[in-house]
């Protein structure tokens, strides 16, 4: 049991999902938020890792992260339109997401142990 | 011998066995499997069937640029008699954990890069067919409808080589390869605001 939570935990911090249009397998619809950290390829055979800053209805401006494959050094400003896009893959959630999932797990987990283990005992104050 | 002992050597062994079809690429990226349904391309317009190539072609040009090669049904078959020697590994571990998962691995991580390359290639084609059948206008960035250095025609030549054995099957592969490694040449590259 332990181990799955920590293996759990694990992916859930570093869930890497795709998103590739209509012809592959497994595209899922990817909800992304400021903060993610994501690598892209374009159609113009461009590959980039960025820091989200903000969505856009256009696209994603992003902050670049220094990354071996992409060859684009870190630190600067992009905008990709979406329409450019021909994979996504999300590296990293957000710190925000990632608290929320350490914290709902932490909780599941309590519960979990609540139940195991039973009530705690209650000390009665002695007058 | 102790559990603990062959729990250890069978790791060995997988890791052995496995490290030789390991499919990790250099860059980190997971790359999807592509969907070949001729319905799904019997229906595609023109707009469409260019907006899937230059998607596949970016895919593809990625899995190039991690090194990614087609592989002869020779090296395929190598590919799948190592997969099931590192079942074959993990037997032991199964007998300790039960785990149905283990013996299924080996053959989920043989499906490799060359695999998803020979689906781009062929989706690729199919993609390039499609546009010559509706009579699409000549690509504007890519090397579709452009005589005499059409791509498909080209590719056309090498098929009919590769049939009338005049090209072996590695010089065939080689130059489907470069051939649709120059279908979509790089195009507009993205600049840094500011």
């Amino acid at each position: 049991m332990p181990l799955f939570i920590a293996i759990t935990l694990i992916a859930g911090c570093s869930t890497i999902r795709t998103d590739s249009g209509d012809m592959t397998h497994g595209s899922s619809e990817i909800k992304l938020t400021a903060g993610d950290r994501i690598k892209i390829i374009t159609r113009q055979r461009e590959r980039f890792m960025l820091d989200i800053t903000g969505i856009q209805p256009e696209g994603l401006r992003g902050e670049s992260v220094q990354w071996d494959a992409s060859g684009v050094p870190g630190g600067l400003e992009f905008f990709v339109a979406y329409r450019d896009l021909a994979l996504i893959q999300v590296e990293k959630p957000s710190a925000l997401k990632t608290a929320g999932l350490v914290a709902s797990v932490t909780v599941i987990g309590a519960m979990v142990a609540a139940i195991a283990v039973g009530p705690a005992p209650v000390m009665m104050a002695v007058p | 011998m102790n559990r603990r002992e062959l729990l250890l050597l069978a790791l060995l062994c997988h890791a052995l066995v496995s490290g030789c079809s390991s499919t990790g690429t250099k860059s980190g990226l997971i790359y999807p499997t592509f969907r070949l349904s001729d319905s799904n391309i019997e229906t595609t317009s023109c707009a469409g069937v260019d907006r899937n190539i230059r998607q596949i072609d970016a895919i593809r040009w990625s899995l190039r640029e991690d090194g990614a090669e087609l592989e002869s049904d020779f090296s395929q078959m190598v590919q799948l008699s190592l997969a099931t020697a590192s079942a074959i590994a993990m037997i032991p571990v199964f007998t300790l954990t039960y785990d149905p998962t283990i013996l299924i691995l080996p053959y989920a991580a043989s499906y490799s890069d060359a695999d998803r390359l020979k689906q781009a290639d062929a989706l690729l084609i199919a993609l390039l067919d499609r546009r010559q059948v509706v009579g699409c206008p000549p690509h504007p960035e890519c090397a579709i409808g452009t005589k005499p250095m059409d791509t498909l025609d080209n590719l056309r030549q090498v098929r009919q080589q590769f049939e009338n054995d005049q090209l072996k099957e590695d010089a065939a592969m080689d130059r489907v390869t470069r051939l649709l490694d120059g279908l979509c040449p790089v195009g507009r590259r993205y600049q840094a605001d500011g």
